[in-house]
């Protein structure tokens, strides 16, 4: 529907609705006038029915526009008689024309002069005399004749005016219409840009945030791994001068194996020795025994001797007792010496048992202890070898730490220079994030300026369409 | 078909509305003037010192004469030293009016259509109408009391004539514009019967 049929519609709505208000007012002119009260309720009311039928019936704006200057002209004529055909009455139809220029259609306001000249020219024909309800002149005539058609060339021109003025709003309409819609979506868009490169300005803010103090701690970190570093550095120096020391420990290592090798060589020799030595006091012990043995023959001899000798003192009587005496002392000393060469024997079987033991424990203790050097020599040969091997591999390892340490270092240096430059970048993208994110929201409040213009130009495109827009 | 149809209706509307409507404004602009002069044969005066004859003539179903009986009733009857003033009543006798008028001081008579035409010699074709006349019964003045239809603003002043004709003035006869009492008016100007009822 265009602008022209959109207008129509308008104006013929809003005529219905004005034909029947034009009721309460015939009901007043009828009861002042003393015309008829039916027609003054029943005329509005046909003629409306008449138009809205007609509307329905032929749904065309051409014929409706056509058919409401008859109907309003005719609504007038109805006024004029409830009026009793007052000359004032007919400024309802000089109103009416001026009205029906609305309607954009020329043809409608010739219809409005044709349909008032009609009745007028209708009922002169009825009654010659009374084209007015006075004696009227042809000046007269022409007077009021003129002013009609003075006031229909006006109107039709002004509805010409107001077609083409409709038709110059719909061309313009058609091409606001696009360009309204698109500076609308173009403004959402924008408006919708803004707010996503805000909220992402946003985001990014935090995360350059973020990315900084992260970067700060980083470097922190560095500098802490520096130091680190630098103390580990120290350190694996330190554990490479204790590995060297080491080493030289597990060369020296060496001169104490043969040390042990030496001890080991003079023990074997004294356990020879302790061992010749210990068996010739065995053997000592042992003619000890013997010699204890002979004491015991001897003393066997004695005490024999003794008692020979007491038996001829026995015989002897009396010039033997002395003699028995003595060979009863000489008894009993043999009797003692046995018995001390009884206890000696005894003492020196014991020491030689003891000797025999300690003999064996320690010629067992020298074997043992031998042993015992022997496994020590070998653990710590191969001990020495390890730790010979280990301390070459850790002292070649420790150089390369000390190396990888150093390379590390020269990297945390680089790394921490990096950083720093990292951190400036990061200040300088912050830098400029802060200038986008004014960019953005002179770009926003441009956008709200854009929508602004958009809606004022949807709204002039609303009242140049006349209606509410599908656009809304 | 529907168009046709719809076509039809339209033009019909369109003849009928016309045609109702210069019905109806005939009826506010036709001049039911005399065509000639009223015959006042069988009118007397009460005595010789009243100079001029006055009769209205109306009829209380029309509006205009409605007016009139308004005006009257406002103004009273006039002098009857000076003039012999009547009030017609044609065919329609509401003795409310006629009652009023009397009342009011004023001499009437009703009359019957058929009465009218024979009485005036079908004359009177219209109401309301004034007509004034001499001691001669020589009619001075027949027509209407207003240039226009009669309304509630309309001013009837006959007095005016009457102060014309006694001065020796000619007053220019106005339109009889109201309501048609004689049945060929009536049929020519509401052949329908609208205004007049049954006429055909």
């Amino acid at each position: 529907m265009n602008a022209y049929e959109k207008n129509a519609c308008q104006i013929l709505k809003v005529a219905h609705i004005a034909i029947l208000i034009h009721i309460p007012i015939f009901i007043y002119m009828a009861n002042f006038f003393g015309t008829e009260m039916t027609l003054a309720i029943g005329a509005p009311l046909l003629i409306t029915v008449v138009q809205v039928i007609m509307d329905k019936a032929f749904k065309s704006v051409r014929i409706s526009s056509l058919l409401l200057p008859f109907n309003i002209i005719a609504l007038s004529a109805v006024m004029i008689h409830l009026g009793k055909g007052m000359i004032e009455w007919h400024f309802h139809i000089f109103i009416m024309i001026g009205i029906l220029s609305l309607m954009a259609n020329p043809m409608t306001i010739v219809v409005a002069a044709l349909t008032a000249a009609v009745h007028h020219i209708s009922f002169y024909f009825l009654l010659p005399n009374s084209i007015f309800n006075y004696q009227a002149s042809l000046g007269i005539v022409a007077i009021h004749a003129a002013f009609v058609i003075v006031e229909s060339i006006a109107c039709t021109f002004l509805a010409y005016r107001f077609k083409k003025s409709l038709e110059v709003q719909d061309n313009l309409n058609e091409k606001i219409n696009p360009l309204v819609r698109s500076i609308e979506d173009i403004s959402k868009n924008s408006s919708q840009s803004c707010s996503n490169l805000l909220q992402s300005s946003d985001n990014n803010a935090i995360a350059l945030n973020t990315i900084t103090d992260n970067s700060n701690r980083l470097n922190q970190m560095v500098d802490d791994t520096k130091n680190k570093i630098s103390e580990l550095l120290n350190n694996v120096k330190e554990t490479n001068g204790c590995v060297k020391e080491s080493a030289n420990s597990v060369a020296d290592s060496k001169v104490f194996l043969q040390s042990l090798a030496d001890i080991k060589e003079k023990m074997e020799i004294l356990q020879e020795r302790s061992s010749e030595q210990l068996k010739a006091v065995v053997d000592t012990v042992h003619r000890i025994s013997e010699k204890t043995g002979i004491i015991n023959d001897i003393v066997f001899q004695t005490k024999l001797l003794s008692f020979n000798a007491s038996v001829e003192a026995a015989r002897a009587g009396e010039h033997g007792k002395g003699f028995a005496v003595v060979a009863e002392e000489i008894g009993g000393l043999a009797t003692t010496s046995g018995g001390a060469a009884v206890e000696i024997t005894k003492i020196v079987e014991e020491s030689r048992e003891q000797l025999t033991t300690a003999v064996d424990s320690i010629s067992g203790g020298l074997v043992n202890f031998q042993t015992n050097i022997d496994d020590a020599y070998g653990l710590w040969d191969k001990v020495s070898q390890a730790l010979n091997s280990s301390f070459s591999k850790v002292e070649g390892n420790s150089i390369k730490q000390e190396e990888n340490l150093e390379a590390i270092s020269i990297q945390a240096d680089q790394q921490s220079k990096e950083i720093m430059e990292l951190s400036e970048a990061l200040h300088e993208i912050k830098e400029t994030s802060n200038m986008t994110l004014n960019q953005i929201k002179n770009v926003e409040e441009m956008s709200g300026l854009l929508k602004d213009d958009a809606d004022q130009l949807f709204i002039l495109h609303k009242d140049l369409s006349g209606t509410d827009s599908e656009a809304a | 078909m529907k168009k046709t149809i719809a076509t039809i209706f339209l033009l019909s509307w369109v003849v009928v509305a016309s045609y109702a409507l210069t019905l109806m404004h005939s009826w506010h602009y036709s001049d039911l003037s005399p065509k000639g002069s009223i015959s006042l044969s069988e009118l007397t005066f009460q005595n010789s010192e009243q100079n001029l004859g006055v009769i209205h003539f109306i009829t209380p179903m029309c509006g205009c004469s409605r007016e009139v009986y308004k005006h009257l009733m406002k103004e009273g009857p006039l002098d009857n030293k000076a003039y012999n003033e009547k009030i017609i009543i044609i065919d329609d006798f509401k003795d409310g009016i006629a009652n009023e008028l009397t009342k009011r001081g004023f001499d009437v008579f009703k009359l019957s259509n058929e009465e009218a035409k024979k009485i005036f010699d079908g004359e009177v074709r219209g109401v309301p109408l004034l007509t004034i006349y001499d001691q001669t019964l020589t009619t001075q003045y027949v027509g209407g009391y207003s240039e226009k239809s009669i309304t509630p603003f309309t001013k009837i002043n006959y007095r005016k004539f009457l102060q014309k004709i006694e001065t020796k003035k000619k007053v220019k006869p106005l339109p009889v514009i109201g309501c048609a009492v004689s049945k060929e008016y009536q049929k020519l100007l509401d052949p329908f019967g609208l205004k007049y009822g049954e006429v055909l």
